[in-house]
């Protein structure tokens, strides 16, 4: 049967080589300081981010929905998609960084009694710092949203500065018969040749009957 | 007859001697002074409370290996900290006020000693 391992005091003495220097306790005077004021500074900190971010996040989504709709509207499908799929996800990494700096700056109010302090930190000091890096991590998370956001962002504008155009070969024929809707096919002395959009149904039809001819974006039925 | 902590002058001569290490291990050992190490994941936070080791008076010294600089950096417990259960050593002064203090000290006797505690890991 094994030993029980005996407790250990709870003090032991120092080794005599081992005692504060002045300018260590200088140092450690300066570093506790510094350690009160943790919570008030990332606070404030995550304060300047939450402003930022939310600058950013307002700006963004009001020259996307103010602009975006009509200018997209011009791309082709996929790259309409893509740019979606970009700005999307900019403005949501935009919205959680915000988030994430607004819960750093503002905590979360909760109600604790001294005996329950004591009991799970043992310090209130403790409880203080575990606060400040909660929140300096939390603030961590939202910078790092903040880059994410940036990039989409700053991709899907340089995207669509060089996205094409939608090129519509699409044609509407005023003629004596009516009206038609189609890609042009071929022409030659007897008429135009149309083939309606889905290329299922040729027509053709009179150069003598036809009135106008315009490119349109899509056929209305 | 019981000297006024208030009148005993600020120490300048020894104020890193070892004999007040030596003399707060006694006050530990007698339990008038104390000495709490709290440890919560990486952060650790010290509390020692009690008599002072050269003047009567009684106080008590916070001091943390943990801080949130605004510079974009956390500072100590990232993690440099022995997480450990070893005896966690701990450098503390009085904060009384004392004659004589130069004027670049806050507070305290002038004295600075060491007391080593086992850590208590808070975790609930």
């Amino acid at each position: 049967m094994a030993e029980p391992i005996p407790a250990r005091p709870r003090y032991r003495k120092p080794d005599p080589h081992q005692v504060p220097r002045p300018a260590t306790m200088a140092q450690r005077a300066a570093f506790d300081d510094m350690s009160r004021k943790s919570a008030t500074d990332v606070a404030a900190s995550a304060e300047r981010w939450r402003n930022g971010l939310a600058a950013l996040t307002t700006v963004i989504t009001a020259g996307l929905l103010i602009k975006g709709p009509a200018n997209a509207a011009d791309l082709t499908f996929w790259w309409r998609v893509g740019l979606t799929t970009l700005f999307g996800a900019g403005i949501l990494a935009s919205i959680a960084g915000t988030w994430l700096a607004l819960r750093a700056a503002a905590g979360v109010p909760t109600s604790m009694t001294f005996s329950d302090l004591v009991r799970r930190y043992g310090a209130v000091d403790l409880y203080r710092l575990l606060l400040a890096d909660k929140a300096a991590q939390s603030l961590r998370r939202a910078r790092i949203c903040a880059v994410i956001a940036l990039v989409l962002l700053g991709v899907g504008v340089l995207a669509w500065w060089w996205a094409p155009a939608a090129t519509s070969a699409l044609v509407q024929v005023d003629h004596a018969g009516g009206q038609a809707c189609g890609t042009i096919v071929s022409s030659d002395n007897t008429g135009l040749r149309l083939a309606t959009r889905d290329n299922t149904a040729r027509t053709t039809i009179a150069w003598s009957t036809i009135t106008s001819i315009k490119p349109v974006k899509n056929c209305m039925e | 007859m019981t000297v006024n902590p208030a009148d005993l002058p600020y120490e300048q001569d020894r104020p890193n001697d070892y004999q007040w290490t030596d003399k707060a291990f006694d006050l530990l050992i007698a339990g008038s002074l104390e000495a709490h190490v709290y440890r919560r994941g990486l952060i650790t936070v010290a509390v020692v409370a009690g008599k002072c080791p050269r003047c009567p008076h009684t106080f008590t010294y916070t001091t943390s290996d943990f801080a949130v600089g605004s510079g974009g950096q956390v500072l100590g417990g990232t993690r440099s900290v022995d997480a450990s259960d070893d005896y966690v050593p701990i450098d503390a002064a009085c904060v009384g006020n004392h004659p004589g203090r130069p004027e670049n000290q806050e507070q305290g006797c002038g004295v600075a000693f060491r007391v080593e505690a086992l850590p208590e890991n808070v975790d609930g």
